[in-house]
Formats: C-alpha cells, structure tokens, sequence
C-alpha cells in the first residue's frame, strides 16, 4: 500500500510543481525576461566583470522567484489562517513579525536589534560637505507603525525596538549638529490621530502623515538655514483632501489575506491653490515628462486603479509617483533653491511636496543607482540635502557614501 | 542555491527532473546534465567560488590518477595521497581559517598582519571532505579511480549533498556514478523523503531559528533563565532539524536520481551518553573522522595516552571543521573531555543502561552547543552566567511568556518528532498497517502544502551553514 500511496503523492507534487512552473511562465514569463535580459543592470557595479553580470541576472531571477509566483498570495493567506489557527498573536509571513495595534492596524515589529555603523560614516560626511561644499544636511526621519506607546499592547513592548531605535538615532544626528525632523513631533504639532498618521493594511505611513512631516521638515530648514521656503505651501488647510473608500490593499493586507486585515481609503491630497510644475521623471531608462498643476503632473492616478482580480489597489501608496522613479521638478513660483532629497519609499510621498516650495528639486533612490552619495551631490551642486528615510531602510542603509 | 527556496522548488528542481529523465538512458548524458546543473546550484549562491571548487575537483581527479597509475610503487603512491592530503587541507585552511590565524597571531604577539578578508565558499568543508575521501578510497581500492573528469565532477559536486551534506563516502556512491538504476519507486519513496526533509527544514527549523535568533540577540538584562534554556534548547533543535532536514531531502533527491546515500542522523535525542549521541548525530562527519583519521592515528586500541591523545585530535578537528573560531574549537574540545571521562571511567556505559542517562547526555550536549551559537567565548559565559543563575536573572519575565506563547508549539512538535512517537503510538494502539499509511500519507500532504505556503510566503529562512 505504501508504494502506491508514495506513487500517488508524487503524481501529486510534481504536477503541483509543473502548474506552478507552468502558470507563472505564462502570467509572468516576460517579466522574468525583462528582468534577466534587461533590469539586472539596474544592480550592476561600475565597470561590471562577466561575473557581476551573472550575480546581477541571478539576483533579478530569485527576486521575480520571490515575488511574481503563481498562487503566492493564496499561499500567503494560507499561511497566515494557518498561523491564526495555532493562537499565535504574532504573525511571521515574509520575515516579518506582524501584530495587531490597539486601533485594529497591523504593524511590523522590530524585534531585531540593529546597529548603524554606516551613520557614523553618513554624519561625517554630512560634516564635510558642509565643510568643503558649504552645502548644509538635513534628515528627515519618517517613523513607521507606533506613533503612540498605548497603540502597541503592552505585552508587546518588550520585544519592540522601534523607538528606541529611532531615539538613538536622531539623538546621534543631533548630537552632530546636523539638522533633523522626526516625524513623530510632526504627528504631535499637527494633532493627529493614529487613524490619520497609519494605515491599516500597509507598512507605510499615511499621506496625510507625510504631508505633515514634509511641512515640519520645511519649517526646520528654514529655522536652521534660513532658505526661506514657502511654509504655507505645506498648509494642509489649503489642501484639497480627496477620499477614495476601501480601495487600498497594502503589503500588510497581501500578506495576511482580508478576512484577517482591512482594507484603507486613500486620503489624495494636492493643492487648492495654483501650481505649474515642470516634471520629469525618469526610470530603467523610461523618461516621462509633464508640466502642469500638481496634480496634473506629480500625482499619478493610475496607481489607484483597481485589480480586476482582486477588487483593490495595490499600488494606491505610490499615487506620488514610484519610489525607484528619479525625480526633477522645477516651480517658478516657489524659492528659488535647488533641494536634492535622497529618500525611500517613505520619503517618495515627502519629495512630492517638496515639489511645491523648491524652486527645483532632484529626489533619487540609492538603490535605483550606483554612484556614490557624494557623487551625486557634487553632480547636482544643490542648496540643501535631505535624507527622507525610514527606519526599514536605515537598519540596512549601505550604499556607499563616498568613493 | 538553498532547498526552502521559491528558485529551488519551482523552477530549478522541475527543469533538472525534466532534462535528466529526458536522457537518463544514456548515462554519460545523464552525468553530464547532473553535472552541469549541480553547477549551476552552485553557482547560484556565489558565481565566482565555482572555480575553486572546479579546481579542487581538478586537482583531486589528477591526484587520484596518479595513485592509481604508480599503485604498484607503494611509496609513490603514498607521496601522492599525502601531497593530496596537504593540498586539501591548504585549500581548507586559507579559505576558512586564513582570518582566524591572522587574527589571532596578530592578537598574541601584538603585531598587525594583514587580513586578506577572503569570503568562505559555502560548502567548503563538505567538498573537501568528500574530495579526500575520493582520493584516499582510491589509494585504499575501496572505490575505482574515475578515468573521467566528469565522473568526479559529479560525485563531489552532485547538487543534493554538496551545500550542507551528509559527506558521501566514494565508496559508498563509486559503482553508481556509472551504473545507477532509476526506478519508480526509489523516485517516490526518494520523494517522499525529500518532503519530510523539507518541512522539517521549513516548518520546524524555521520557526525554532526565530526564538534562537531574537534571544541570543537580546541583552542579558532583558533574558530570564527560563528563557536563556529555551533559547539554548531551541538552538540544539534547530540545529537538528536544519541539518537533519537537508540530510533527508539530500538523501531523497540522490535517490530519485538513483543514488543512494547513507543515512545521516539516527534519533540522536534518544542517546543516553555523549559517545552514543555522536553515533546517532551527523553519523557521515563522525565517520569520516573515524575512518580518516581515527584509525590512522591508530584508534582505540592503544595506551591509554596515545587514545586520548587519539581523541583530542579528532574532537579539536571535529570543532574547527565546523567553524574557526574558538567557541567552535571550545565545543569540540568540551566533547573531547566528556567522552575521555566517559570512557576512561565507564560511566558512559554506565549511563547508556539507565533511565537518567537522556537527562545527562542531553543536558551537556544544550549547554555545550550554546558555545556555537554564541558570537564568542565571552558571549557565551554571559549565557552560562544567565542559564545557572549567576548573573541574577529572573527566573521568568514578560518576554518569556510572549516566546512561550508565540512559538511553544513549534518547540513542543520539534520534541515530539525528533523522537520516535509515531512508530510507538502504532505499536501502542495496535494500529492496523493499512490506516497509518493513510493517516501518514494525508498528514504529510497537509504538512506539505503548509511547508510550501511557509517559502512561498518568504518566512525567516535562515542559511546556517555559512560557518561549515
């Protein structure tokens, strides 16, 4: 009987094996062209050796492996009500540990410890740009999940060194003398509550969160170094808030499945008053370029298109444009200084309303690219820096700063 | 390239199954595509150190070649084996131990040698192991010299063994490199091993790695005792069930492939004396140092100086192979010194007929291997400090209760099938044959789908042979 039973489940698993094979070559078989054909070269070095350039194909084929896979979502779902089942409280799918908030929103704990050795590097060279380019630093640190302690259950807090880590950290910038907005004073000077500032479904901030955070990093800079920026630009009062109900599935709700996370409205933001921008953007080589109001240009709609499958958007964060995307604008009407902001996707949302008080801003993230930081800025020649970044990214910030 | 991995599982293991049953009739194609995409698996991970082990496997077929030519002048031959020893060795030595030379010699003399920082190529230990085992079953006649680069190629680096395991023996594979037989039920009961091999890997190594993970990162002033032992314990599992795991799936995929390997592990929680764990624990390693070396120096029967002289060499090897470091040199050492007094005083034997003799053989192996879990000797002391109530741990804190809640389940499961329960229900229960093969079948279905859902889903996967 064991014999036919083992014949059986290998009939089983093989030909689960060979669907799954099968299926994603026809859903996703181009993606996984362009990516071993052309995108790799997004993770190549300068001057690549043969060997670099088979690391950066095999890197682009396990991370389409990773994320275009068919069934991967229902295997995720799966994988959480398995989880659930167990009474377990702290989710781990992906290699997150995911726990529900007070408010009933999900949040990635941060139960690694981590270190920062590369920030020691980023506050020095922050202290000699300022130094040899007489160009001034600025962070903007954009907090993530806990805006207030009684959000996370107490049972929790234990295990949980997110604060902590962001204390440690904005206190060491500080201590430098460089310039810092923490997000989380933001949150507090603008009253907002954590329904406001996070979303349910999703590991990013909301948009009205950015906007705030933006418009107190504006604040800071022109305290610290004078720019003379436009602050009432930032004004959420003259904000057109458009709301889109129950259309967000963040990576949270992917992760988990819906029975267990709820989907979010879309708070779209833009100006009510008058704005031109001039706006490129450009990514793996597609540039796209537009002039117009705000959100004419800067917002992009598209992202908040439903799936048909799924009945949801899950690209709705990125309505300020794609976080790999490098941005240029340029805005007659605001001060004329030229902002360079390096930025994650938490900073993506940030540097689009930074469109509105730089007379010309340049917004790049470091892993669309492979120069060095101080390349780029002695490139650019801007008034200011910033670093928009979240505590995600900052744990593995290791690009390199300079050459 | 790892096992638990979406690449693995949906895409390189369905094309190399396709391409190889395609031409498995001709057997020098057949090698040549186990060969080729072994390579590949390989390369996968660390493109560049496929050379060097192409070079080892090079430098051993050319070695074992030429023992088997001047076979007939012993001396010649002997020269040969022993230039071969050295050479793989030194490759051994300067990828994995160049650090911890440099390091430490520049510590005890207080001078700065430079540290060339050579990265380790994953599986190093393995393949070399397996490389001198090829050469000297050759020189023994234990197995015949491959006349064929190919046929070397693909014994050490046959892609279900070569990353982590178990150490193949020549012998043991030599007559099927050539002649093999395929058959259908080799496939699926080789299938049905690799499965079990994967939820161990996937569902149970998994999770265990995430207690052990977050509390040996945790400060000792945020550790209990209880916690410290759960982690310890946890640690040891894991241990088992990653090593265990990829042994099954190794073992299952070579015979679905038609080789057959020789099993790895053998219930090694069950031991009731240190020596008896080392028989049932990573039974390949232990062999290869007892046939390799343990005999060579002249075994155990000899005076009792030479034997425990005998035992320190293999048990100090048996440590730096595993990592170069000194808490690996301290765990190979620490087993060295319980297994002279076991044997010299009897009490082994003694403990391996009594009940209590799992408290004693399992309580020293937990506390031993935290050593290899610590970043280093003073890390572990801190541990030690923590686990035997010197530091003034509380016995349990909040932070327990959330570990014991979160992932009790997992450690629980992890005991009870690291034991053989299974088999002891059914003979308890006079189950009849026919109803556990089923109740097996489906349960190993449902696990499965779960084990998928557990790499599809991206869960904590850690790769913890990059010391080995």
């Amino acid at each position: 009987m064991r014999k036919w039973l083992n014949r059986a489940l290998a009939v089983l698993f093989i030909a689960f094996l060979c669907t799954v094979f099968c299926v994603t070559m026809v859903q996703h078989g181009r993606m996984y062209a362009y990516g071993f054909f052309k995108s790799y070269k997004e993770k190549l070095p300068k001057n690549p050796t043969i060997l670099d350039n088979i690391e950066a194909r095999i890197y682009k084929l396990n991370g389409n492996a990773n994320e275009r896979l068919f069934l991967r979502d229902e295997m995720r779902v799966l994988n959480a009500r398995f989880q659930s089942l167990l009474g377990k409280d702290i989710y781990d799918v992906g290699g997150k540990d995911t726990v529900r908030l007070a408010n009933g929103a999900y949040y990635d704990m941060f139960t690694q410890k981590s270190t920062y050795e590369k920030m020691e590097e980023l506050i020095d060279f922050s202290i000699r740009l300022e130094e040899e380019m007489n160009i001034p630093t600025a962070f903007v640190y954009c907090h993530g999940g806990v805006y207030e302690e009684s959000l996370l259950p107490e049972k929790y807090r234990p295990m949980d060194d997110n604060n902590a880590f962001a204390d440690e950290f904005i206190e060491a910038f500080k201590k430098a003398g460089i310039s810092v907005t923490d997000s989380r004073v933001a949150y507090r000077t603008a009253g907002l509550t954590p329904d406001q500032a996070i979303f349910n479904s999703d590991i990013h901030w909301t948009h009205r969160m950015a906007l705030e955070t933006a418009a107190e990093a504006v604040r800071n800079l022109n305290r610290d170094f004078d720019l003379g920026l436009d602050e009432t630009a930032l004004d959420y009062e003259r904000f057109v808030d458009e709301v889109h109900k129950d259309i967000f599935k963040g990576e949270i709700a992917q992760r988990l499945g819906l029975g267990i996370v709820d989907v979010d409205d879309i708070h779209l933001l833009y100006p009510a008053y008058d704005t031109h921008i001039e706006y490129t953007s450009e990514k793996t080589g597609v540039k796209i370029e537009k002039s117009g109001s705000f959100s004419e240009t800067v917002v992009d709609r598209e992202k908040m298109n439903i799936d048909s499958d799924d009945g949801y958007s899950t690209t709705a964060y990125y309505i300020y444009g794609d976080y790999l995307a490098r941005l240029h604008t340029i805005n007659k009407d605001a001060a004329d200084k030229k902002i360079l902001i390096f930025k994650d996707s938490y900073g993506t949302p940030v540097s689009a309303y930074f469109t509105l008080v730089a007379g010309e801003l340049i917004a790049i993230d470091l892993r669309s690219t492979n120069e060095s930081i101080e390349a780029i800025v002695r490139e650019i020649q801007p008034d200011v820096v910033i670093f928009a970044y979240s505590q995600q990214m900052l744990r593995k910030f290791d690009y390199v700063i300079a050459e | 390239m790892v096992f638990s991995s979406n690449a693995f599982l949906f895409f390189f293991l369905p094309i190399v199954l396709g391409v190889y049953y395609l031409f498995r009739k001709n057997r020098t194609a057949a090698n040549a595509i186990l060969t080729v995409f072994s390579l590949l698996f390989y390369a996968w991970g660390e493109p560049a150190f496929v050379f060097v082990m192409l070079a080892s496997i090079f430098m051993n077929w050319l070695f074992a070649l030429g023992i088997d030519r001047y076979r007939a002048h012993k001396r010649a031959a002997k020269t040969l084996l022993a230039i071969s020893c050295v050479m793989n060795v030194g490759l051994l030595g300067v990828f994995k131990y160049t650090t911890f030379i440099v390091s430490n010699l520049n510590k005890a003399f207080s001078i700065n040698l430079p540290d060339p920082g050579l990265a380790l190529p994953i599986g190093i230990s393995f393949f070399t192991f397996q490389a001198m085992s090829y050469v000297i079953d050759v020189y023994r006649q234990k197995g015949e010299v491959q006349k064929n680069f190919m046929g070397v190629c693909l014994y050490i680096s046959f892609f279900p063994q070569l990353i982590a395991g178990p150490i193949v023996r020549y012998q043991t594979v030599a007559d099927e490199i050539k002649n093999r037989k395929e058959t259908l039920d080799d496939f699926c009961s080789g299938l049905r091993r690799f499965l079990v091999g994967f939820a161990k890997k996937a569902i149970l190594a998994n999770n265990l790695a995430l207690i052990v993970d977050k509390v040996f990162a945790y400060s000792q002033s945020e550790i209990s005792v209880a916690l410290m032992w759960y982690a310890a314990i946890a640690y040891l599992i894991q241990v088992y069930y990653d090593f265990s795991g990829y042994s099954d799936m190794a073992i299952g995929l070579g015979r679905m492939f038609g080789f057959h390997f020789l099993e790895n592990f053998d219930y090694p929680f069950l031991s009731k004396s240190v020596a008896e764990f080392w028989r049932r624990w990573h039974i390949s390693l232990t062999s290869w140092f007892r046939d390799y070396v343990f005999f060579p120096l002249g075994g155990s029967r000899v005076k009792t100086g030479r034997l425990i002289f005998n035992m320190f060499v293999v048990w100090s090897l048996t440590g730096l192979w595993h990592g170069a470091q000194w808490t690996y040199v301290l765990w190979g050492v620490g087993f060295f010194l319980v297994q002279v007094i076991e044997r010299l005083t009897g009490i082994g034997k003694h403990m391996e007929k009594k009940w209590y003799g799992h408290i004693y053989a399992m309580f020293f192996v937990v506390v031993v291997t935290v050593l290899i879990r610590s970043e280093s000797v003073l890390h572990a002391l801190n541990h030690y400090k923590t686990m035997f109530f010197l530091n003034g741990a509380p016995v349990w804190n909040t932070l327990t209760g959330i570990f014991a809640h979160e992932y009790g389940i997992f450690f629980v499961l992890s005991i009870i099938v690291s034991l053989p329960v299974g088999p002891f229900i059914e003979k308890k229960l006079r189950i009849p044959k026919p109803v556990s093969e089923i109740v097996r079948f489906a349960g190993l279905i449902v696990i499965t789908v779960i084990s998928i859902s557990y790499v599809i889903v991206g869960s904590y996967n850690p790769f913890i042979y990059f010391n080995f």
